[in-house]
């Protein structure tokens, strides 16, 4: 089931601080549930400086952009599965490119997510005249 | 139309102090408010940025 879409672009700049761009509510999860979520954001000017975009679930950092400085536009592709519990997930390491190997080993969380938790899309500039725009995402939940 | 005002959550991480209306068209956070444009505004910067125009 889809808990959030949208292809209506949200922007931060001015200021260096973290700033919530989107909010998903998400309900309680299976022991096998997967949670799927795919955030497309670009960025106005392909310059050096840090530009971060974010995945949080329940506060937990599950995902984060990487070479977002330098270009103009990533792809985070997240796939988050809940181990046969309610309190143990894997998930792609939390900076990866979005497909294919990987270097590092997958993450792990001990996210309880037998309540219903927020999904949260943030970003943050290391310099305030740059821009982050969240140009869409879509946040599934599939359960077995 | 529509301001709502950015705090600071408990990480500290700013965040709207009402929910983002679901049928905005663009939002626009400066770090002191988040300015909404929804039906019937103009919306700043026309396409969203980041589309590529493409003509025949």
């Amino acid at each position: 089931m889809i808990y959030g879409l949208t292809g209506a672009p949200a922007s931060v700049t001015g200021t260096l601080v973290e700033t919530t761009l989107a909010t998903v509510a998400l309900p309680a999860l299976s022991s096998n549930s997967r949670l799927r979520i795919r955030v497309l954001a670009s960025t106005a000017l392909a310059n050096a400086n840090a530009k971060t975009v974010s995945i949080k679930y329940g506060g937990t950092l599950i995902g984060q952009s990487i070479g977002l400085p330098n270009n103009l536009s990533t792809v985070l592709d997240i796939d988050l599965f809940n181990r046969n519990s309610t309190g143990s997930q894997v998930n792609r390491s939390a900076s990866a490119t979005p497909t294919g190997p990987l270097a590092g080993a997958f993450s792990t969380y001990a996210i309880d997510t037998s309540v219903p938790k927020n999904l949260t899309i943030t970003a943050q500039l290391g310099t305030t005249t740059d821009t982050i725009t969240l140009e869409g995402y879509c946040v599934e939940v599939m359960n077995s | 139309m529509k301001i709502i005002a950015a705090i600071a959550g408990a990480d500290g991480v700013l965040e709207p102090a009402e929910p983002l209306p679901d049928m905005a068209l663009k939002v626009i956070c400066d770090g002191s408010n988040y300015t909404v444009y929804e039906d019937g505004d103009v919306v700043p910067g026309g396409p969203p940025s980041g589309a590529i125009a493409v003509t025949s």
